[in-house]
């Protein structure tokens, strides 16, 4: 394709994996953190 | 009950190594899509989430009309973590979407109604979970999530169904028919995966939920009702 | 306390009522009719003179053969057909590469009286098949068309 297409190619394949990789290792880490802060309390 | 985290935690490996497999066979084993190209290769993260987002919506509708039917604190915390990893999912979902639709609509976003309901799907178990932190009682706090979470779910079957009852610019659910065999492996792989791994964050979630209705109890007695089971497990 | 577990069972009792009553509705009220997210080339064209000026959305197939790219490499002409009735566009937008003869699209913007539809945001509405290279399977403009529901009236 010429210019004036917008073209898809890996880069946005390797965005949405980085950014599902990030958002489930987040949240994993966030529950690590709130698990071990409430254990902590005690 | 160390045991019992050991077997969800297993579970959770286990997805994770499936994932890694599986997006391996969609990164580098399965064949571009032959007119969106590389892009299509989204598909195998994206569909999952949406596929399991939907399964912990529905999980966390089955757990509040279970604990609000036996008033249990264990399904109210198990409701809590379905829901919670299902916004997670719902994020994630959303985000890779607007990824893909870029590429192929052009647009990053539409007002169309698959686009619309599944943004709102997000919006009300975030709101559930808003409401739940603003309550300091524990049997209201559990009613109150249970009943919001039994009317949030509407939307859920009407993000799956909305594409077939109107128009819209997302594309209606593929079937193994639509799908090229080589497609169908990973896509599979994943959504096995991210099911398993969604069981163990609900299970962690669930027990921190748990621990934390213990420490309030411990924290105020006197809230202590009779018939309240506090368990471990 | 079993005071207590019958208000909570009422509750349930109540929230399932209401949760089924909304699903009922919107799959059975026939909603459909007034969420209505583009129009097709017929349509846009019964609505005659209240489709000027309006903000609307157009969606059908590029009809093959009618791209026609300006050589300012901004301005596109194409037409938009549903098979009956066929309405020409002109967009001053940058197309995914996904655009092409045949497929679908939803254009949004406003029908001008000299008969053009004139838009800034094109959107590729591409079905549900996702196909390997090799596996070519011919395809018709009937197929294209249900496969993309553009057919369906909504119900």
């Amino acid at each position: 394709m010429p210019d004036g297409t917008i073209v898809g190619g890996w880069s946005y394949v390797i965005a949405a994996y980085a950014i599902t990789a990030v958002g489930l290792a987040a949240y994993f880490w966030s529950l690590r953190r709130r698990l071990k802060q409430i254990h902590n309390e005690d | 009950m160390t045991r019992r985290i050991f077997g969800v935690r297993t579970l959770g490996l286990l997805g994770l190594g499936l994932l890694l497999v599986g997006s391996y066979f969609g990164l580098f084993v399965a064949p571009a899509e032959r007119y969106m190209g590389q892009v299509q290769r989204i598909m195998y993260v994206h569909v999952p989430c949406a596929w399991i987002a939907m399964v912990c919506y529905t999980a966390a509708f089955v757990f509040a009309v279970i604990g609000l039917w036996n008033g249990k604190p264990r399904w109210d915390a198990r409701t809590t973590g379905a829901i919670e990893v299902g916004a997670v999912l719902n994020a994630l979902l959303l985000v890779q979407g607007s990824i893909w639709a870029r590429a192929t609509w052009g647009v990053w976003w539409d007002w169309d109604v698959r686009l619309t309901t599944s943004l709102v799907m997000l919006l009300l178990f975030a709101g559930v979970l808003a409401l739940r932190s603003f309550v300091d009682d524990s049997d209201r706090r559990a009613t109150w999530t249970a009943v919001a979470t039994i009317v949030a779910f509407v939307d859920v079957p009407l993000v799956y169904f909305c594409v077939r009852w109107w128009r819209s610019l997302h594309q209606t659910q593929s079937t193994p028919e639509t799908v090229s065999p080589a497609m169908v492996l990973p896509l599979r792989l994943n959504a096995i995966a991210i099911l398993l791994i969604a069981i163990w964050l609900i299970a962690q979630r669930a027990k921190l939920e748990r621990e934390r209705l213990r420490k309030e109890q411990v924290d105020e007695p006197a809230r202590v009702t009779a018939g309240l089971e506090v368990t471990d497990a | 306390m079993s005071q207590e577990r019958k208000r909570r069972r009422l509750l349930a009792v109540v929230a399932l009522l209401i949760a089924g009553g909304v699903m009922a509705y919107l799959a059975f009220g026939g909603i459909g009719e007034n969420l209505v997210y583009y129009w097709s080339p017929t349509e846009l064209r019964e609505a005659g003179p209240r489709a000027f000026g309006a903000s609307v959305r157009l969606g059908g197939l590029v009809e093959p053969g009618s791209i026609d790219r300006q050589a300012d490499g901004l301005t596109m002409r194409f037409a938009v057909t549903d098979g009956e009735a066929s309405v020409p566009v002109v967009a001053e937008t940058v197309p995914p590469a996904m655009f092409r003869e045949g497929i679908g699209v939803v254009v949004e913007g406003t029908m001008l009286r000299d008969g053009h539809f004139q838009t800034q945001r094109l959107m590729v509405k591409h079905d549900n098949q996702y196909r390997a290279p090799e596996d070519f399977k011919p395809e018709d403009m009937k197929e294209l068309m249900k496969s993309l529901q553009f057919e369906e009236t909504g119900t």
